[in-house]
């Protein structure tokens, strides 16, 4: 069975239905028609699972509300098939999996939990419980009263979506606008058919579920048009190009209409062009179509039936679209420019330079000698601009991390229903702000994190009211600004991790030994060790010790630290430690041999002179350094870096005790020279010499390498494990 | 200019007539394509970077980039020595693996820039010795002028340890950059 055939029946079905009017029952047999066909196109478990939804859409056809409901769990589950056969082949397709599909189509209407990345946008739209109608007469009704049911936080996401439709669509236009002016030069290939086709279904998609009709609507014509073309029925001459670019003209009017009512908190207005248009290019269609594309005629009776359906007066509200924003005030769509991100970045890292090349000229001591009032006082003045500039430049990158919260907050209400566990869900400091780079590489961990913690942190119901808890679980994730880290922090009042468990599990993977004494944090540590799990069964959500590892890289991979904090009974707390940004680090400046090097702050425990009698140094090789009752193995960076001519130092110099991972060891340094914030240049790939993950240019304009301390405790190798911390 | 004199070798990226920038290692004379030389710098202070490949010096501050330089004579398997007045670093300028690499040259003492027509150039001699591999040309603008002409992106191909690739090793696999 061919994936494009089943391709595009999903698109016509999904498209059905955004279209569809309940009370219509020809638009019912439009539908009923392509199940049938898509019965015989897929005998697969993907057919199990829209049959199933459709099943329950012919028992519903009497309940309106759960009609509706049912109509968009099918819709989305179309959409979700789709996107996984519209994959190109040779690309990994991310396929819905059964269960994920399953309960798309068989939850209730406001209840679309977390789907795949690439459908979220239609995900994240799905929230608001909209459907789409083909007529915006007698189906007001009931929409009109499932708009006065409405919360106003309902309200609030409502918005959130119109904005996200209008930016999504205003990128597709633009990028259609493009494509089909470059085209009407050269010829329209495939290519160019296939990106257009995209844009279209995106908008179309984006449209229907956010309730646009008219968007969807012409849309929908256009991209049926694009079909034509593809399957080779009619060819992309320069009518069908003018077509296509009349189309996008009047999206773009669209889509503006639509951001000015969010602006001006009005309802959307219907324009009259759309019918017209798409008319049109459904004549075009119909002119050129082939007999065999029976499909999209009997689609072309269901728009008419539409459109007929249209022409009678409608009841009222008669010239606006069914789009209720009361929320208070008006939305202000910012203006937004997109940008290179290597250009962003190239500026952020300039300015790094400008404010060392600055912080050199301040403190010329040649330029004091001057003893100048107007140039202490210009000089003064360019420090604060470069400041203010840098600060600039740097906030380019940031994004607030509510994002990531709406995901995760998704995500729990999915997962409570999967777990079938009662979990509310609470969030802080959604405003906090992060660099753009990192918002994508902590998507994974909050995944994996927010599903241990729903699936086995949380108790069931009765082991919860048992316990004298009350027998709703709740999760919750705050963020904030500490000195200059972000702070995330992930807690739910579970039961809290098992520590005899996760030590009899890290002992059957031999990950310690018998009689190791760890810490508690030690302990905790261990389950991000790959392939380790306490659960005793797999769950569809968790339980294969996969996720943990992929937590702690990402982390890592962002120099940031997680710590656990875990009372039995009471919960288990994610403290994510991360920089603000990926293009600066708090450093601290040591000298060894001669030579600055930077340690990142983030890394660094404390720093002491330790006393002769803290260092040992048992079977004369390797050296412990003890300090209030723990012992950590101290390497001396000298020898870690081959510098040559360093003499065995006596037991002068810095120890800076240093965390990578679940170690702890020591360093032993010349001196600890400052702190300060440095901007991190790669090193050319042939320089890595994996112990530096780059470099910085100091205030004198010297070079610092930046030490990788994951990497040390590689290097220092042979002894470590030997000497690993201990609770004494 | 198609006239090279040279037997045509697969996919050996010989010498092409153009302009050279010429410079002295070990009392001979070797060029650099010159659409390969960003600039000529003098030799300030190089930062060392432990634990790289011993022809690799460090890295110096190019204006706000942290770029790396090598000892060309200890690349070449020469002795190496002393800085003098006259030694400079040039800043090369290569696309490795769709990336553009620049990368410093330490050498003795800079010349001049000549123009190699066709008829100047020749095929590199076959030897063992290890400079050799990374000479593309000769070229002998007048009587009894001996120039080498070199290949920067055999000199600067560099393996994933950071050691240095000896020319002729296939190049490394294009690898992600780890941590940044």
């Amino acid at each position: 069975m061919a994936n494009d055939d089943v391709r595009q029946l999903l698109d016509e079905l999904s498209s059905q239905l955004l279209l569809c009017d309940v009370q219509n029952s020809n638009d019912f047999q439009g539908i009923d028609a392509t199940l049938d066909q898509m019965q015989q196109a897929c005998n697969s478990a993907e057919w199990e699972i829209i049959a199933g939804a459709a099943k329950r859409l012919q028992v519903s056809h009497d309940d309106s509300e759960e009609l509706a409901a049912s109509i968009r769990g099918l819709t989305l589950a179309c959409v979700q098939l789709e996107q996984h056969f519209h994959t190109e082949p040779g690309t990994i397709a991310k396929r819905p999996n059964h269960e994920e599909l399953v309960s798309l189509t068989s939850q209730p209407v406001d209840d679309w939990g977390f789907g795949d990345a690439e459908s979220e946008e239609e995900v994240q739209a799905s929230v608001t419980p909209s459907f789409v109608m083909g007529g915006t007469g007698d189906v007001e009704a009931v929409q009109d009263i499932a708009g006065e049911v409405r919360s106003v936080q309902r309200q609030a996401e409502e918005v959130e979506n119109m904005i996200d439709f209008y930016s999504e669509a205003q990128d597709a236009i633009d990028q259609n606008e493009r494509l089909l002016l470059e085209t009407e030069e050269g010829q329209l290939d495939d290519k160019g058919i296939a990106a257009l086709f995209r844009a279209f279904h995106t908008i179309k998609g984006v449209a229907g579920f956010v309730g646009l009709t008219q968007p969807t609507k012409l849309a929908h014509s256009t991209e049926s048009l694009l079909g034509g073309v593809r399957r080779g029925a009619m060819a992309p001459d320069t009518a069908i190009v003018d077509l296509l670019l009349e189309s996008n003209h009047c999206m773009q009017t669209l889509v503006e209409s639509v951001r000015q009512a969010l602006e001006a908190s009005t309802s959307v207005p219907l324009d009259e062009r759309v019918d017209e248009l798409c008319s049109r290019i459904d004549a075009a269609i119909s002119e050129d179509a082939t007999p065999q594309l029976g499909r999209d005629e009997e689609f072309a009776q269901v728009e008419a039936q539409v459109a007929g359906s249209e022409t009678e007066p409608p009841k009222r509200e008669s010239s606006t679209q069914r789009l209720s924003i009361r929320s208070q005030g008006s939305t202000q769509i910012r203006d937004t420019l997109k940008v290179d991100v290597g250009r962003v970045d190239s500026l952020v890292e300039m300015v790094g330079e400008m404010v060392i090349v600055e912080s050199m000229i301040t403190g010329d001591e040649d330029l004091r000698t001057l003893r100048s009032p107007k140039l202490a006082n210009n000089l003064r003045q360019m420090a604060k601009i470069t400041r203010d500039l840098q600060k600039i430049a740097l906030q380019l990158r940031m994004v607030p991390v509510r994002g990531l919260f709406t995901r995760t907050a998704r995500m729990v209400r999915e997962l409570s229903r999967q777990c079938g566990k009662e979990i509310r869900f609470r969030s802080e400091g959604e405003g906090t702000e992060m660099d753009r780079n990192m918002v994508e590489l902590l998507a994974d961990p909050m995944v994996h994190i927010i599903r241990n913690a729903a699936d086995h942190g949380i108790e069931s119901a009765t082991e919860r009211t048992a316990a004298g808890k009350s027998p709703i679980g709740s999760i919750c994730i705050s963020a904030y600004h500490e000195s200059s880290n972000l702070v995330i922090e992930i807690t739910d009042d579970g039961r809290g991790l098992n520590v005899d468990k996760l030590l009899s599990r890290g002992y059957e993977r031999g990950l310690i030994t018998t009689g190791q004494s760890l810490s508690e944090s030690e302990v905790y540590e261990l389950i991000f060790a790959p392939g380790l799990s306490t659960a005793d069964s797999l769950t569809g959500i968790s339980g294969r010790g996969v996720g943990m590892d992929v937590v702690r890289k990402n982390i890592k991979s962002m120099r940031g630290r997680i710590g656990i904090q875990s009372k039995p009974g009471e919960g288990t707390t994610f403290r994510l430690v991360l920089p603000l940004t990926l293009a600066i680090i708090d450093g601290t400046l040591i000298s060894c041999g001669g030579e600055t090097y930077i340690l990142p702050t983030l890394s660094i425990i404390e720093s002491i002179r330790p006393k002769p009698d803290m260092v040992r140094s048992p079977g004369g090789r390797g050296k412990i350094l003890q300090l209030r009752g723990k012992t950590y193995p101290l390497y001396r960076l000298a020898s870690l870096l081959e510098i040559p001519g360093s003499t065995e130092p006596h037991n002068e110099g810095h120890a800076i005790i240093v965390e990578s991972g679940s170690h702890s060891f020591a360093l032993q340094v010349d001196d600890v020279v400052s702190q300060q914030q440095v901007v991190i240049k790669g090193l050319e790939k042939q320089l890595q010499s994996k112990i530096f993950s780059g470099a910085a240019i100091l205030s004198d304009g010297q070079i610092g390498l930046i030490i990788n301390i994951d990497e040390v405790v590689t290097m220092a190798g042979p002894t470590q494990g030997q000497y690993s911390v201990r609770a004494s | 200019m198609q006239s090279t004199p040279v037997q045509s070798d697969d996919n050996a990226s010989l010498a092409q007539p153009g302009k050279y920038l010429l410079f002295q290692l070990a009392g001979e004379k070797y060029g650099f394509p010159i659409l390969q030389v960003r600039e000529i710098i003098s030799l300030e202070s190089i930062t060392r970077v432990p634990r790289t490949s011993p022809c690799v010096l460090g890295v110096i501050n190019l204006r706000g980039k942290v770029i790396p330089v090598m000892d060309l004579r200890t690349r070449f398997g020469l002795e190496s020595i002393p800085a003098t007045e006259e030694t400079v670093i040039i800043v090369l300028q290569c696309e490795l693996e769709d990336r553009l690499l620049t990368i410093g040259a330490v050498v003795d003492d800079v010349q001049e820039v000549t123009l190699l027509r066709a008829e100047h150039l020749s095929a590199p001699p076959l030897g063992s010795q290890r400079e050799d591999e990374f000479i593309i040309g000769i070229g002998t603008p007048q009587e009894g002028q001996i120039i080498f002409l070199l290949d920067v992106d055999a000199i600067v191909r560099f393996d994933r340890e950071g050691v240095l690739l000896a020319a002729g090793e296939p190049p490394p696999e294009p690898t992600k950059r780890e941590n940044l």
